[in-house]
């Protein structure tokens, strides 16, 4: 029997649960860009990416009754996860992903909702956080796969603990020395690119 | 020995980085890691260098999707087919049910070929039998019965072709046609020559009933089997 607690997908789930398709397309577009993300974040590779979501939210859909209750989004990101996994397995086993796609990749991206609205960004400054913006992702790839996958769902993702624990099957306590090894690491490895992150450098002697 | 104290506080204060920065430090430990940095020029130039690092991570802009990826009915028509009905769990009981019945129809089988002779030598023979079968048997009704069945000496005619009616009557699953069953009133003297027609038409009756009933649940077993198997 699935309880619920209350998350606002709720009444989404339980349709989605009787085969109702349209409830559950609702929550694919309420949560497409969110899991394209993790799944850009994770593996690097804007068409491997996308591949992935479209898998995720099917197989989410065939396995929609073996939801149990929790957080939705938490249980959504979690077959994401194991799919971006899966997936970097499969990348292994053939040549080298090429890293031209990913800079292009990159290179779509666009200023996010957290840039400071009604500030002016000059030509030379938007060069800048776009090179920073590809190292940055560059460098999260150099993380071990679980410390990566933990920084993205905190914060690029912005999941409480609780939800990432869920979201790795991970306990609590794991999930926090997990985040602040990751968060440590990635720290280091922006000292090491310091002309680019002088805000990261100038307050280390 | 100070040397070591410094070294475990410095290592404690770094562990306590993170959830201080997610404001999720336990409220005492918060008070103690702020009194420390303010004394601790080192681990308040990491502090700050790791916040000014989880502030750059933060601010990774998010992708947009690069299509939508609603899914199309084509798409998931499979799924939808594949979903499990609710009657898929029933398989374990169905499985259970087919091998109670099989059992009880070899049994009421066995009844019929060995007992149905009457003959002492015949009784020795199909104890044994139906002793041995019933111990498969789930069905609780059929457990009850092998031990007074059994338990009699076959040196006494009497007492065996007693149980022996008793047994043909019980293994008709307490169904319909137990009224037509004779009564265990026999005398030794009868030597179950009275009330074998009627008796040995129950049995074939039950036998006839019993395996139309196991075949019966020996196909939906398999049905839903093959249902089940996407999963």
């Amino acid at each position: 029997m699935t309880t619920f607690t209350g998350d606002p997908d709720d009444v989404l789930v339980q349709a989605s649960q009787r085969g109702e398709l349209t409830s559950f397309n609702v929550l694919v577009e309420r949560y497409q860009r969110q899991v394209y993300n993790v799944a850009l974040r994770l593996l690097g590779n804007p068409t491997e990416a996308e591949d992935v979501t479209q898998e995720t939210f099917l197989s989410a859909f065939q396995h929609i009754q073996s939801f149990r209750g929790g957080i939705f989004r938490a249980w959504l990101i979690r077959i994401a996860t194991n799919a971006c996994h899966d997936a970097s397995r499969r990348s292994m086993r053939r040549p080298a992903t090429s890293l031209d796609a990913y800079l292009e990749g990159e290179a779509v991206l666009r200023d996010g909702p957290r840039d400071i609205p009604g500030h002016e960004i000059g030509p030379e400054e938007l060069a800048l956080r776009q090179e920073q913006r590809q190292t940055l992702a560059q460098l999260l790839l150099k993380l071990p796969e679980d410390q990566r996958t933990v920084l993205v769902l905190s914060d690029i993702q912005e999941l409480s603990y609780e939800e990432i624990a869920q979201a790795t099957g991970e306990a609590l306590g794991t999930v926090k020395s997990r985040l602040s090894r990751a968060r440590a690491r990635m720290r280091d490895l922006l000292l090491e690119h310091g002309e680019l992150f002088p805000q990261v450098q100038r307050l280390t002697r | 020995m100070r040397l070591w104290f410094r070294k475990n506080t410095h290592q404690q204060a770094r562990e306590a980085f993170s959830e201080y920065l997610d404001g999720r430090l336990a409220a005492g430990m918060a008070v103690w890691l702020e009194a420390h940095l303010r004394q601790c020029p080192p681990c308040e130039d990491e502090f700050a260098s790791m916040r000014a690092s989880v502030q750059l991570v933060r601010m990774m802009p998010q992708a947009p999707a690069p299509r939508s990826f609603l899914l199309r009915p084509d798409q998931v028509v499979q799924q939808v087919r594949m979903m499990p009905p609710f009657w898929i769990s029933w398989l374990p009981a169905v499985r259970v049910a087919a091998a109670a019945t099989a059992a009880l129809f070899l049994v009421v089988v066995s009844v019929d070929l060995f007992g149905a002779g009457g003959g002492t030598s015949a009784q020795s023979t199909s104890y044994p039998i139906l002793r041995s079968q019933e111990q498969a048997d789930i069905s609780q009704q059929e457990k009850q019965r092998p031990a007074p069945a059994a338990a009699p000496s076959s040196s006494q005619p009497s007492i065996s072709q007693e149980s022996l009616q008793d047994g043909a009557r019980n293994a008709q699953g307490g169904g319909q046609s137990s009224g037509a069953a004779p009564q265990p009133t026999l005398e030794a003297s009868d030597e179950g020559a009275l009330g074998m027609p009627s008796s040995s038409s129950a049995l074939r009756l039950a036998e006839a009933i019993l395996f139309a009933v196991s075949l019966l649940l020996l196909a939906c077993a398999l049905a839903i089997a093959r249902r089940r198997q996407p999963y």
